[in-house]
């Protein structure tokens, strides 16, 4: 593989005064298992390597899966020469480093340990364990186990050079519930930065309990009604709330949150905060796609927004320094996103705030959501979803065929409960409550 | 390039090498997969290029099948060794072994489906950022609301080799180009969005079918459209939809579900039903890759079996799913040609093409006007299926109320909420002015460019759910 530090000696020798090197290296380990059998099995070692260079102060982009001498140098060239389309700007910069980068631990050695017989095993025992678990339970559609190690170098011509690995395992379990010819699937799946830490049990009886719960749901009657997102819904909610809390959002008028630095954008239940130290999470690092080291920072606090997000070339448009928070694929410009973001979880159980909940809709599913069903401009939201419904404090019923609709700025001043049922997926999410939204349903 | 005949990526010689070391392990089936695709995308924002990026994909995969044991293994790289390591690495994952093994490939004749007549490298990319000025500048122009004009142009170059133990031996070359223009509009407060896009496997011709200028005015258009909307109403309506995009309807609706890996599960609502009626009898819908410069046309698929027009529903009964090679030969039905993977990273899996629901025998004014009350939904955005339930849900980008059978006001911010069984059967009306839409179609974490496509139609009742509750509606 190419040598990187000559790469950028490589691109001086074309004139090119400002490049940026970002190398992704993963190892994947993947099986599936159906009806007793080992349905797929993936191992491979992908790598990928994205040129970002100033020329004249315009940027130019490129990248190349091979990460040969000849292919990264000729990544080279078609960035420089892509820099000459690009619309020069003089705050284009790479960064230079100063101070310190934080420590993090995310690498087990049990992950890379556990021989494959075992991790098979583990899917199979998963799929029997499934089965047993119900009758209503027709099928299983399928369990998984995987693991992936993975690292992110970034050198740059300023001085940047670090390289960060981590390794993560997961499972996951699908199953298809079934009575008087309806069928409803449910799954549950679970991230761990260790082996040891993998609860198989738990992921088979999260899949069991959402199919058998939302099983022969019907639509309601169309009304107002408090609604509960349960954490791996809420995590879409925030993940795409978060994309509005970036500098760049702002800058391209592409933030409901413009202006409103300060101000009480949420309860005061809501506290929204990006961590990159917690190793629970997927995005935890020690610095971002740029190089700069990461810190912890709410954008969220008691209700008030505090802060936004930046990378070297926003921040450079405010007048700021970057926060560490550009984002990106090998495949993709660099991006202004959160690296391991959570809210801050409440002291009520799930239980307690349905006990609590007089008319509601705890929703378990929603689709449509990443298709245009959330507007992150305008803030309306117009979802299919499923769940329960609950009266008078206990769930009466599954709901399934209606639609949820509101203003993301009401839902989020009228969340009147946070739960303590955190859970990791690509953000780190309890439940919680919002007082009002429209159902559609019959 | 020679047009008509693509190349093979990697000399047949090394080909048979790899097929042999992944049998090796005593496979029933082995198959490599050889990738070279370049993409170059230009973005604008705020009149100002922003992004210039040229990447290019370069790698392979190696399936083995043994039993009913399928072991992948890909590597970004079309070096001899490299490509040896990956047929070993997914032969070792299987037990067993064989003594000598031998292969003739035969090359397989694939026909030219999408002539391109404006190769991606035949215009420099100034020409093509210019482009996306134009488009800026038009949809500025339309209305002093429009705050925002964002454009992209993607172009893709997809070379595909495909060779397998069986003895076949096929090359693909694709060409895809997309240009989209998104505008904001904004009035105290309202932020409202609208877009406009085409895409064909076409180089850059596909703006002498719809100019920037167009684009960026219809972009304006919707935007301006929406900002001066009202908030959609809730409740159950009959909805009539416009021809093209629309008909990712079914796509969502009822084409997840007859994709034949979920068939074979027992997973889909139509598992059990071929010959069944399944809609109304005015729906005949249609999955073909083999419309020429459509955005999901091919010659093979990336199993390298050619592709095929498939009839799924004929005057509303089901006729016929959609294969992979593994569900074929599982189902023992021949291939459809829809075995699909979003690159050499992946394994290919069924997966829809160009999907549509055929002309029929009415007209899109009649259909109007013979409705009395309802939704007119102009433009949507996408949608998402549970393939189990057959529930799905889709947002309307651009829609107006029908008040006895001529448009209304425009509302926006409505999602239609249906089952597809349930919506296929509700379709009393289909017009005969069938057109496409260009869509990214997800499934088990892949993308896939797929086209979805529909003449004018009407559905007699699916929910709406916006916001504004209907008078007639409201219960106490």
């Amino acid at each position: 593989m190419v040598d990187l530090k000559s790469l950028l000696d490589y691109a001086a020798s074309l004139g090119v005064r400002e490049t940026e090197l970002y190398l992704e290296e993963s190892n994947t380990w993947g099986c599936r298992v159906y009806q007793g059998e080992v349905e797929n099995l993936q191992a491979s070692q992908g790598r990928g390597l994205g040129v970002r260079v100033i020329v004249d102060k315009a940027l130019g982009i490129a990248y190349t899966s091979d990460v040969s001498e000849e292919s990264a140098r000729e990544a080279i060239s078609r960035a420089a020469e892509n820099a000459r389309i690009s619309a020069p700007d003089e705050l284009r910069c790479f960064y230079a480093p100063e101070g310190e980068y934080p420590t993090i631990d995310a690498w087990s050695q049990d992950i890379e340990d556990t021989p494959a017989e075992t991790k098979i095993r583990m899917a199979l025992d998963m799929e029997a364990m499934a089965k047993r678990k119900n009758e209503r339970i027709q099928k299983v559609l399928g369990t998984s186990v995987g693991t992936r190690s993975h690292s992110v170098t970034v050198v740059n011509s300023k001085g940047v050079n670090v390289s960060f690995k981590s390794n993560s395992a997961t499972i996951s379990c699908q199953v298809l519930a079934a009575e008087n010819g309806v069928m409803q699937p449910g799954s549950g799946a679970q991230f761990s930065r260790s082996f040891s830490g993998l609860n198989p049990e738990k992921v088979v009886d999260e899949a069991v309990q959402k199919a058998l719960n939302l099983l022969g749901g019907k639509p309601v009657e169309s009304q107002d009604a408090s609604v509960i997102f349960c954490p791996e819904v809420s995590a879409i909610i925030w993940q795409m709330l978060a994309s509005t809390l970036t500098g760049e959002a702002v800058q391209k008028k592409r933030s409901m949150f413009a202006g409103m630095l300060g101000q009480k954008v949420a309860s005061e239940l809501v506290s929204l905060i990006d961590d990159p130290f917690n190793v629970d999470g997927y995005g935890a690092s020690p610095f971002d796609a740029e190089g700069v080291p990461r810190k912890r920072m709410a954008l969220i606090e008691d209700g008030v927004l505090k802060a936004f997000m930046y990378d070297c070339y926003s921040a450079a448009k405010d007048g700021v320094k970057s926060t560490g928070h550009a984002s990106r694929r090998v495949q993709s410009a660099v991006q202004v996103a959160p690296c391991n973001l959570y809210l801050k979880p409440g002291t009520l159980t799930l239980e307690e705030v349905v006990a609590s909940t007089k008319n509601g809709f705890l929703v378990m599913d929603v689709s449509g959501i990443t298709v245009g069903g959330l507007n992150p401009v305008s803030g309306d939201l117009s979802v299919g979803a499923s769940g329960r419904w609950i009266t008078g404090g206990k769930f009466v019923g599954p709901v399934r065929e209606v639609t949820i609709a509101g203003n993301l700025k009401d839902i989020l001043l009228g969340i009147d409960a946070v739960a303590s049922d955190l859970k990791w997926t690509n953000i780190g999410t309890p439940s919680f409550r919002t007082a009002k939204m429209a159902v559609s349903g019959k | 390039m020679s047009e008509g005949h693509a190349q093979c990526i990697v000399p047949e010689e090394v080909l048979k090498k790899v097929l042999k070391a992944a049998m090796m392990t005593g496979a029933d089936f082995a198959e490599v997969f050889i990738e070279d695709t370049s993409t170059e995308t230009i973005t604008m924002e705020d009149g100002r290029i922003e992004n210039v990026n040229s990447g290019r994909d370069r790698g392979a995969g190696v399936r083995v099948i043994k039993g009913e044991t399928s072991s992948y293994c890909f590597t970004d790289s079309l070096e001899e060794k490299d490509l040896l390591q990956a047929a070993r690495t997914a032969a070792g994952a299987l037990s067993g072994a064989r003594g000598d093994y031998t292969i003739d490939l035969t090359r397989r004749e694939v026909p030219v489906i999408s002539p391109i007549a404006k190769y991606p490298w035949e215009t420099t990319k100034a020409v093509k950022a210019e482009f996306l000025l134009r488009a800026d500048r038009a949809a500025r122009a339309y209305d002093p609301l429009i705050r925002q004009v964002t454009g992209a142009l993607l172009e893709i170059v997809r070379n595909t080799t495909i060779a397998n133990s069986e003895g076949i031996l096929a090359a693909d070359s694709v060409v895809r180009s997309r240009f989209t223009v998104s505008a904001l509009a904004a009035k105290t407060g309202v932020l409202q969005t609208g877009s406009a896009t085409i895409g064909k496997t076409r180089g850059l011709e596909i703006l002498d079918i719809k100019t920037p200028e167009e684009l960026g005015k219809d972009a304006a258009r919707q935007a301006i459209v929406n900002v001066h909307a009202s908030p959609a109403p809730s409740g159950p309506m009959t909805v009539v939809m416009t021809n093209g995009w629309g008909g990712v309807l079914f796509h969502e609706a009822c084409g997840h579900s007859l994709e034949a890996d979920g068939i074979l599960r027992g997973s889909s609502v139509f598992a059990g039903k071929i010959g069944q009626k399944v809609a109304s009898e005015c729906v005949t819908a249609v999955d073909d890759p083999t419309i020429p410069n459509e955005w999901g046309s091919f010659g093979v698929d990336d199993e390298g079996n050619p592709g095929k027009r498939t009839v799924l529903i004929e005057n509303g009964i089901l006729k016929n799913y959609m294969y992979d090679r593994k569900s074929a030969v599982k189902a023992k039905h021949e291939f459809t040609g829809n075995g699909r993977r979003q690159s050499y990273r992946y394994i290919a899996i069924p997966r829809m093409t160009n999907t549509f629901i055929a002309p029929h025998t009415s007209k899109a004014e009649d259909i109007l006007a013979d409705t009395p009350d309802g939704l007119y939904a102009k433009g949507l955005r996408g949608g998402q299926v549970n393939s189990a339930t057959g529930d799905f849900v889709f947002n309307v980008s651009e829609a107006y109320l029908i008040k006895n059978g001529k448009l209304g006001d425009a509302v926006r911010g409505a999602t239609l909420i249906g089952n597809g069984l349930k919506t296929l059967a509700e379709i009393d009306a289909v017009a005969d002015d069938l057109d496409f839409g260009p869509g990214n179609c997800g499934k088990g974490g892949q993308s896939v460019p797929a086209a979805c496509g529909q003449p004018a139609l009407r559905i007699r009742r699916i929910t709406v759910g916006g916001t504004q509750r209907r008078p007639a509606e409201r219960r106490g």
